[in-house]
């Protein structure tokens, strides 16, 4: 499958061809994003309560997420941002729940993309 | 190009290699994952840094706090950043724009935009750099010649006021003095009594005009300026015109547009008026008579008590205010009487050590 191909599952490619120009940018970062800490970081301000931090990652995975076009990810961290923004206790589970799904699903399809494609 | 680092304070590692992507190849490039870390990198080496990115959410000071540091030191005017956000409140954007940022770019960004933006910015801060350099040297050279040109005309005036003292055999000291003493009472006069409006220009000039007060003595003859003993009426009345000539010396070359001739023609024809109307020539009351001349006029009066003439041995300076103070010498207006007083100290100093001066040149 093509990169193209691949991102039908979990954003839009035509949105992040459009801003980067180029593929093999896009595979590098895309590539990158198993590295990126700020899902689990948000996990687990969440389990310590600690909504000032949990709101930071929740913030930095909506922005790298959405330079990805992460369509989906995108969404679900941005809506978790908002929710968390005063830096107050919220119940955010469903979301994390949501958001935890899609993650693990995206985190699947680059593993595919890294096996077929690096 | 000295300036070659780009800073990139994001605390997403995948954020900043996107940026880094777009300028490695031109750029150094230096990260910092926080507010902290963005200020010790620009701290250590500001000034090799052409741009910063800065990303408004971090931990350990975010980018507000990083463009306030930059305001406290300076560190805006040098280095220009483009803020790169994920946030679309215009709160913050307004406070960004408000502490510096040059731009804010929100995320998701498009690379081409990003460059094009970046580029134009740096442009702009090297040409901004530059032309405040080139204003600076250019303000430099100006002020220079300035300074120049104020130096040789204070030379000038001086030099034909003491053509005028020559005459009458002084030794051109009561020139300096005058001139000092009328410096030190105008310092008194702006800083107590700023209903006069005089400025510090206004000062400089008056200072210089005050050196020409007696040039219309150049047009008494010999016989009056010069005689050792008490001046008959008529010779006292030929005396008290040098007020007169002094002006139609001036008129011959009339600058009516110019502030500093206004200066020396009132200096030169009111500085033997009074403020109860009994000095001369034109018998002017109060504030009739230009606070300029009222200043010469005490001091030209103090200078004369306290320094030799042909015609008298000197008064000590405590009995030379005394005299002053008491009215001996003609009525003075209370403003610059006050200011006379609170400077007592400054010309005593001044005219004790260089009247001894002047006396040994004399000798």
């Amino acid at each position: 499958m093509t990169l193209q191909e691949y991102y039908k599952e979990i954003g839009d490619y035509d949105d992040v061809i459009t801003r980067l120009m180029n593929e093999k940018l896009i595979l590098k970062f895309v590539c990158k994003f198993t590295d990126d800490t700020s899902y689990h970081d948000l996990k687990q301000a969440l389990a310590d309560g600690n909504y000032a931090d949990a709101f930071r990652h929740a913030h930095t995975l909506k922005g790298v997420s959405r330079n990805l076009a992460f369509t989906k990810l995108f969404e679900l961290s941005d809506e978790i941002t908002e929710t968390l923004r005063d830096e107050q206790p919220h119940d955010v589970s469903d979301k994390m729940e949501q958001l935890t799904s899609e993650y693990d699903k995206v985190i699947h399809i680059i593993d595919q993309i890294k096996a077929e494609l690096q | 190009m000295d300036r070659n680092i780009i800073v990139i304070a994001d605390d997403a590692e995948l954020n900043r290699d996107m940026i880094k992507s777009i300028f490695e190849e031109q750029f150094e490039i230096i990260e910092a994952e926080n507010g902290q870390e963005a200020i010790d990198i620009l701290s250590e080496i500001r000034s090799r840094v052409c741009l910063l990115f800065l990303d408004l959410i971090m931990p350990e000071k975010n980018g507000l706090d990083v463009l306030k540091f930059m305001n406290l030191n300076g560190l805006i005017d040098e280095i220009p950043v483009i803020m790169i956000t994920g946030e679309a409140t215009s709160a913050t954007d307004v406070q960004a724009y408000e502490l510096g940022a040059s731009d804010i770019i929100y995320k998701p960004f498009a690379v081409q935009v990003v460059m094009r933006r970046a580029m134009n910015i740096m442009e702009l801060f090297e040409h901004r750099i530059h032309l405040e350099r080139k204003l600076a040297e250019r303000t430099e050279e100006l002020v220079r010649s300035k300074e120049k040109i104020q130096r040789s005309n204070e030379f000038l005036v001086d030099a034909l006021s003491t053509v005028v003292e020559f005459r009458s055999l002084e030794s051109g000291e009561h020139i300096l003095r005058v001139k000092y003493f009328t410096k030190i009472l105008l310092k008194y006069l702006r800083n107590f009594y700023p209903k006069y409006h005089i400025t510090k220009e206004q000062a400089e000039l008056i200072v210089s005009a005050s050196t020409l007060h007696d040039i219309g003595k150049i047009a008494i003859s010999d016989s009056i300026l010069l005689k050792p003993g008490k001046l008959t009426d008529s010779e006292f009345e030929e005396m008290k015109k040098h007020t007169i000539y002094g002006c139609e010396i001036l008129e011959k070359f009339k600058q009516a547009d110019n502030e500093f001739y206004h200066y020396c023609y009132d200096i030169c024809r009111y500085h033997h008026e009074r403020y109860d109307g009994k000095g001369y020539p034109d018998g002017l009351v109060g504030s009739q008579i230009p606070i300029w001349a009222q200043i010469v006029s005490i001091v030209d009066v103090f200078d004369a008590l306290v320094s030799k003439r042909v015609y008298k041995i000197p008064y000590a300076s405590e009995e030379a205010y005394r005299m002053i103070n008491g009215g001996e010498c003609g009525e003075f207006s209370p403003d610059i009487l006050d200011c006379f007083n609170m400077a007592k100290s400054e010309l005593l100093t001044f005219s004790e050590s260089e009247s001894s001066y002047a006396d040994s040149v004399l000798k």
